[in-house]
């Protein structure tokens, strides 16, 4: 069981997601604002944080990247997009991995080191 | 007389008349000569542009490249020529002043096979010109929208392919999540329908065939009111939750009567999401004067909007904000659309905490049917 931390502000993909990490047994908590993720990730400490990139308020990713890495030592940072420049930014920021909406849960599991 | 009859029985041209054809053609026909140190000048250059510029045969006569066309057009112009006096005939166009024109150059070579001199036609293609920059934008804009329509039909199918997934995994999941599960695919399904209705419903506007007639605002802003309070009744509950509607009598448009209705229903559909959470919520319909025009302006109460950012609005699934107020996106699309089809205009203002402003107006015909001699009163 991996311990994941969704940061999405989108309701329906957010819950959604949650629901499929636990159908696959996983423990998921969610975040809906870039500003609460750095806190809540030091409260869980995820093994795996799954960052939407198109989050309001996300203006700096590699910085929010690197104070979760700070929080959390450790932790996987995945980003979640829906968009096709992914691969760029996942490289700017440093992550250990792109997932790609819609959320294919064998590559996710990959992704996760699960 | 025989001798001005050709074989054919049609009168000859006289110089005179061919002339007058020639200063009749709404272009310039020219000639042009080179001399051995490479001057080029003018022979002849007449037709109805070569008069709006002042550059009949009679003015330029002898006249250079250089003279004719001053500052850097006359570079651009002279490789051309240079290529006619080679013998090539090449077509090009040229700006001036905010004007392009396309010029013909044409070899024309002596009994010694050399070019003797060139002529051609310059005639205005500003039309065209610009024509081909609109449709330029359109596509861009086109592409623009495929790619976010794409993106936002790709999401929901994200949500729905996560939902099912869960559920066929998870088969230890509590009947509760599972239940919650099913009513999530429920909403997104109908949001989707909801995207796809309103494409359908941008698409219609730009297509249908405009039949303007005299169409009675008010009276279908109050309609399109009422329905917005039958459909969620649960705004009327709490002194301050109810909306204050103050629609202006007797506002008249010469429209397109199922376009107006799809306008309104747009920004007054916009103006009742938005005021959801405002204590006291006002929308306002009524008509401004405004640079000499009568403007329609729907007017809420609501959080407003960054004016910053006012253009972006009416681009399709550019939503401004989405966290908490459901829409497909393509709304204010529908209503620019539908103001253009008119010929009018639409614009948006807001003051960020006190409330969002859309004024519209649909065309030029309004002044027109305000001052209607029969005085009838609408309907």
């Amino acid at each position: 069981m991996t311990r994941v931390l969704v940061a999405d502000d989108d309701d329906d993909v957010r819950e959604s997601t949650l629901l499929l990490l636990e159908a696959y047994g996983h423990e998921a908590h969610a975040v809906d604002d870039a500003a609460g993720v750095v806190e809540a990730a030091r409260g869980l400490r995820p093994d795996v944080l799954l960052q939407d990139v198109t989050m309001p308020g996300l203006d700096d990713l590699p910085g929010l990247v690197r104070a979760v890495r700070e929080a959390v030592p450790g932790v996987r940072v995945i980003l979640f997009t829906g968009r096709e420049e992914a691969e760029e930014l996942a490289a700017q920021a440093r992550v250990d991995g792109v997932v790609r909406k819609p959320c294919d849960m064998d590559a996710l599991e990959r992704a996760m080191g699960s | 007389m025989a001798s001005q009859q050709a074989a054919s029985g049609l009168p000859d041209i006289s110089k005179a008349e061919m002339l007058e054809m020639i200063r009749t053609l709404p272009d310039v026909v020219f000639r042009c000569h080179k001399e051995p140190d490479g001057r080029i000048y003018w022979s002849f250059n007449e037709g109805r542009l070569a008069e709006e510029f002042g550059v009949t045969t009679q003015e330029i006569r002898g006249k250079s490249l250089e003279e004719l066309f001053p500052g850097g057009a006359s570079e651009q112009l002279r490789e051309h020529f240079e290529a006619a006096f080679r013998g090539e005939a090449q077509e090009f166009i040229n700006e001036m002043g905010g004007r392009f024109f396309k010029h013909f150059p044409q070899p024309v070579r002596g009994t010694d096979g050399r070019v003797a001199y060139v002529v051609g036609f310059i005639s205005e293609v500003t039309h065209l010109v610009e024509a081909e920059r609109r449709l330029k934008e359109k596509n861009a804009e086109l592409e623009a929208f495929t790619y976010s329509v794409s993106h936002d039909l790709r999401n929901p199918l994200a949500v729905l392919m996560n939902l099912t997934e869960a559920l066929r995994a998870g088969k230890d999941l509590d009947a509760g999540k599972r239940e919650k599960a099913l009513g999530r695919m429920t909403a997104v399904t109908q949001r989707m329908e909801e995207t796809i209705e309103g494409l359908l419903g941008l698409s219609r506007a730009g297509r249908t065939e405009l039949e303007r007639t005299e169409v009675d605002l008010s009276g279908m802003a109050r309609q399109v009111a009422d329905d917005l309070e039958q459909q969620d009744p649960d705004r009327r509950q709490g002194p301050d939750r109810q909306v204050r509607w103050r629609i202006e009598p007797r506002l008249e448009a010469w429209a397109d009567a199922g376009l107006a209705r799809v306008l309104l229903e747009n920004l007054l559909g916009n103006a009742w999401k938005y005021t959801r959470d405002t204590g006291s919520p006002e929308i306002e319909v009524v008509a401004e004067e405004r640079d000499g025009r009568r403007w329609f302006v729907v007017r809420d109460n609501g959080p407003g909007f960054d004016p910053g950012i006012a253009d972006r609005l009416f681009v399709a699934f550019e939503r401004v904000d989405n966290r908490d107020i459901q829409g497909s996106g393509i709304g204010l699309a529908t209503v620019k659309r539908i103001v253009e089809r008119h010929d009018g205009a639409v614009q948006a203002d807001a003051v960020p905490g006190e409330g969002s402003v859309f004024r519209f107006h649909l065309g030029a015909h309004h002044a027109a049917t305000a001052n209607r001699p029969d005085g009838m009163e609408p309907a």
